[in-house]
């Protein structure tokens, strides 16, 4: 079922100058979660540092299935600039390395859009990691967005 | 109460509002899953679906939900013309190889383009019989709302956008109904198109709303299938409100979706079901009125 990330590229190159509108959501001065996750009570982040106004975060470790994933926010005032996946499950499984490499891309998109727009949940979004979301949110926590 | 699971290939999200279910009846949806699986995967030696295709099962002698998926199957062969079709998925390259499609051989069948759907409207349903009333069911982007997350709000859907990773196409208030959205951009080319033999490829993504998951997510796929022609032929089912992005990057939508949005403007409650700012409109094609009663004409 999975096709490799190549295809997916290749497909993504159609026609980029006249890509649909996407739609503009306003960052809100209080953002109650991201996404529904954040009703989970997960361990605290760890592991802050600060440049030039821009702090970077890291979410807490959290075990799935496939491995432990972490990841790390960064994030400029209010506003998360940008989400890495610090740890994702490793080259052990096969399976876990195909989830690796869609999971991180594909949440960090979710994580980026999904501040600023109170949506509850994404439709088209297939192979999200959970444990990506759960490290996610309590990075975010501390970031205090 | 928030639970995932990666279950069928897919991680399952459950997260209900209601205090008075239990973390019994998340254990139970999720057990319903997992026997759907079961029964189902193509990557299972021993389901009942890897039998049938070898010719191990016949299909009188299946279980009887494995019966009912494979008339709806059927029944979805023929609404779509053909854009649908379970044994032609079971033929698709990175499909016939898997253990349980039998090298694609005459008759083998792979429903999943239904069952995934399908299942997790089932696990809705024990999550209901267990007192649930305001929950979320997402597997794998394919959702199902329900009730409202608190009580001063309801749920939103945003629709990823095929184009821009950080940016969704569009914000729903789907109120009761459920969304599925079939896309390129994720899986990579995952759906076939029947009746071309290659990768569908001339729309980025389609999204349904309809009032039950195994409808919106197998005509989503029919309509990623069916490319150019999907919007026209999503304007006239009846059960059905659509968003199609094509590729090249139009964005098509039926009147109810856009009363859905809470992104754009809606339409005024009672205004005529073809509003003039409706973005599809296929020549000679008048948009059927809505059957179902969670979607905006039933209102």
């Amino acid at each position: 079922m999975i096709a490799t990330a190549a295809a997916t590229a290749g497909l993504l190159s159609f026609h980029p100058s006249r890509s649909a509108t996407p739609v503009a959501t306003e960052p809100k001065a209080t953002t109650t979660g991201t996404t529904a996750t954040t009703n989970r009570s997960k361990a605290t982040s760890s592991g802050g540092s600060t440049t030039g106004g821009k702090r970077t975060l890291t979410g807490a470790v959290e075990e799935t299935r496939y491995g432990a994933v972490q990841v790390q926010v960064t994030v400029s005032g209010r506003r998360i600039t940008d989400v890495r996946a610090v740890q994702l499950p490793g080259a052990d499984n096969p399976r876990s390395d195909q989830i690796s490499s869609y999971a991180g891309p594909e949440l960090r998109a979710e994580a980026l859009q999904a501040q600023s727009a109170s949506i509850d949940v994404i439709s088209g979004a297939t192979y999200t990691s959970e444990g990506y979301k759960a490290s996610l949110q309590t990075a975010l926590r501390e970031a205090g967005v | 109460m928030r639970r995932v699971e990666q279950v069928m290939g897919l991680p399952v999200a459950i997260d209900v509002r209601d205090e008075r279910v239990s973390g019994a009846a998340v254990d139970a949806a999720f057990c319903w899953l997992k026997r759907v699986d079961s029964l189902f995967s193509t990557y299972r030696r021993d389901s009942q679906i890897a039998r049938l295709n070898r010719g191990e099962l016949s299909e009188e002698d299946a279980e009887a939900d494995v019966r009912e998926v494979l008339a709806a199957c059927r029944r979805l062969r023929e609404r779509t013309g053909g854009a649908f079709d379970a044994e032609a998925a079971a033929r698709a390259p990175g499909a016939r190889n898997r253990i349980g499609c039998a090298d694609g051989r005459s008759g083998a069948v792979e429903p999943a383009g239904y069952v995934k759907g399908w299942a997790i409207d089932g696990a809705w349903d024990v999550l209901w019989v267990a007192g649930a009333r305001n929950a979320v069911v997402d597997g794998g982007g394919d959702v199902i709302v329900r009730g409202r997350p608190e009580p001063d709000r309801a749920w939103r859907v945003g629709i990823q956008h095929p184009l821009i990773e950080d940016r969704v196409a569009a914000v729903l208030e789907p109120g009761e109904a459920c969304v599925a959205t079939s896309g390129a951009y994720r899986r990579g080319a995952h759906i076939v198109d029947p009746r071309r033999g290659g990768a569908a490829d001339a729309v980025l993504s389609v999204t349904c709303v309809a009032c039950d998951l195994a409808t919106a997510d197998a005509l989503a796929t029919a309509g990623f299938a069916m490319g150019r022609s999907a919007a026209g032929w999503l304007a006239r089912q009846p059960d059905v409100e659509a968003m199609v992005i094509d590729d090249s990057g139009r964005t098509l939508t039926t009147p109810g979706f856009d009363a859905l949005r809470v992104d754009a403007p809606r339409k005024v409650p009672g205004s005529p079901r073809r509003a003039p700012s409706s973005d599809i409109d296929p020549p000679g094609v008048t948009q059927v009125e809505r059957s179902s009663s969670c979607l905006p004409a039933g209102r």
